[in-house]
């Protein structure tokens, strides 16, 4: 999805599912009826801190974005909800970045 | 300085212990003398033993309850004995980190032909210790001697096979950290800390560790971790962390248990054959079957040497700790 400045949020979750399913192999099952408030750390899906990282990753290649070490907390993946939320900030700030440095 | 700088430059009760341990291996490292440390690992746990109470009744119960052999007291005892000088012996084998020599020191290894092959593909190896059994430090000196990169992965409150109430006084920040940080930098390339904050940027470093003839030291029944197993583990459970097979998983890195021991005077490293941590597959079935048998296989080397395994006081309370907390005052939490 590169070069996409504007993803919606039913994308990014889409997105979100298919890393957890394909790349993480959560199984498929604990997917259903997951909703933004579901937890991803911990409870809920219980990703561990190697995983979100690798969910993390995996969105970076997905979004071409770069997510900061210092971005990489609990609260990030606190649920479904603030990591989409995350995304679309950072897909927004970044193609805005990439705009400025286009114009110069 | 911060509020909590300003409070912490007080010296506290356990600080001052650290700082006495620290002038006292300081002292063992200057004279350098083997037996030297060895007298003084047998004269603290003769103290421990003596007078950590609690810490002793702990570890005979559960041997008792545990280990279901139906050992007579006096065996319990003597085990126990043997476990707190195995915890001392541990702890001043800092006094003599730099010395490596294999032969010299008696030292056999079993299994290197499996670190070799990981190594060779060329995507590092995990090295999976458990974190209160037998000499973890002979075992990465002997592989620092051999070549291999090591990248050893501490909690938050880890200090130098301790753990610390408070990590961020003044004392630890400045003078006891530092000082086992270089202690162990003579056999391990690098140490990665698990923030004691919601940080996990940590795991990022470890996967870019990961590479060529690294290998990253990590405890395989460590107490933190923000997602754990329950597997059978000595005729009762234990929560086993799941992210040294998530690491496994994401790496491509072999995960290799590891375990140094001492039989009859002799030393011996053993490096397990991997275990699997296909990424075909479910990762709750991989995590299942990875710590299951990482269980099985860490009972089976306590059953056999129950006197090297100086966890046993905390095997009750292990399963019921806060998954991101460490457990106890007396151990490493992910050394």
């Amino acid at each position: 999805m590169p070069g996409l400045p504007h993803v919606s949020r039913g994308e990014i979750e889409l997105v979100i599912k298919r890393i957890l399913t394909v790349d993480l192999a959560v199984d498929p099952s604990m997917l259903r009826g997951v909703d933004e408030r579901t937890p991803l750390i911990g409870r809920g899906i219980a990703l561990d801190s190697v995983e979100t990282v690798g969910l993390a990753v995996g969105l970076e290649t997905a979004f071409d974005i770069q997510i900061p070490d210092g971005d990489l907390t609990d609260d990030m993946f606190e649920d479904l909800g603030a990591l989409v939320e995350y995304v679309a900030r950072r897909v927004g700030t970044q193609s805005g970045e990439d705009k400025g440095r286009g114009s110069q | 300085m911060n509020r909590r700088g300003a409070r912490s430059k007080w010296i506290a009760p356990q600080d001052l212990y650290f700082l006495a341990i620290v002038a006292l291996i300081t002292l063992l490292r200057s004279v350098r003398l083997h037996r030297l440390n060895e007298a003084a690992a047998r004269a603290a746990g003769l103290v421990a033993y003596h007078f950590s109470l609690g810490k002793r009744r702990r570890a005979e119960a559960n041997l008792a309850r545990r280990l279901d052999d139906g050992l007579a007291v006096a065996e319990r005892q003597r085990i126990v004995r043997r476990v707190f000088y195995e915890t001392w012996r541990e702890f001043f084998a800092w006094a003599d980190a730099d010395v490596v020599d294999e032969s010299a020191s008696g030292i056999d290894m079993h299994g290197v032909e499996h670190l070799e092959r990981a190594l060779e593909a060329g995507h590092g190896a995990i090295l999976w210790e458990s974190n209160g059994f037998g000499q973890r430090k002979v075992m990465k000196r002997v592989l620092r001697a051999r070549g291999v990169d090591l990248h050893q992965v501490h909690g938050p409150h880890d200090l130098g096979g301790f753990l610390m109430r408070d990590p961020d006084s003044w004392w630890a920040r400045r003078i006891l950290r530092p000082y086992f940080d270089r202690c162990e930098k003579q056999f391990v390339k690098d140490n990665v800390y698990i923030s004691d904050s919601n940080s996990i940027a940590f795991a990022r470093t470890l996967i870019s560790r990961l590479r060529g003839t690294s290998a990253v030291c990590v405890s395989g029944d460590g107490q933190l971790g923000r997602h754990r197993v329950s597997c059978a583990f000595l005729s009762g459970s234990f929560s086993f962390a799941t992210g040294g097979v998530s690491l496994a998983r994401l790496s491509s890195a072999p995960l290799l248990p590891v375990f140094c021991f001492e039989v009859d005077g002799r030393t011996r490293v053993i490096i397990e054959a991997p275990l699997s941590a296909s990424r075909g597959i479910s990762r709750e079935v991989v995590f299942e079957s990875a710590l299951g048998r990482y269980a099985r296989l860490l009972e089976s080397y306590v059953r056999r040497y129950p006197d090297q395994y100086q966890n046993w006081h905390l095997l009750d309370d292990a399963a019921e700790t806060d998954p991101v907390r460490p457990s106890g005052p007396a151990v490493s939490a992910n050394r």
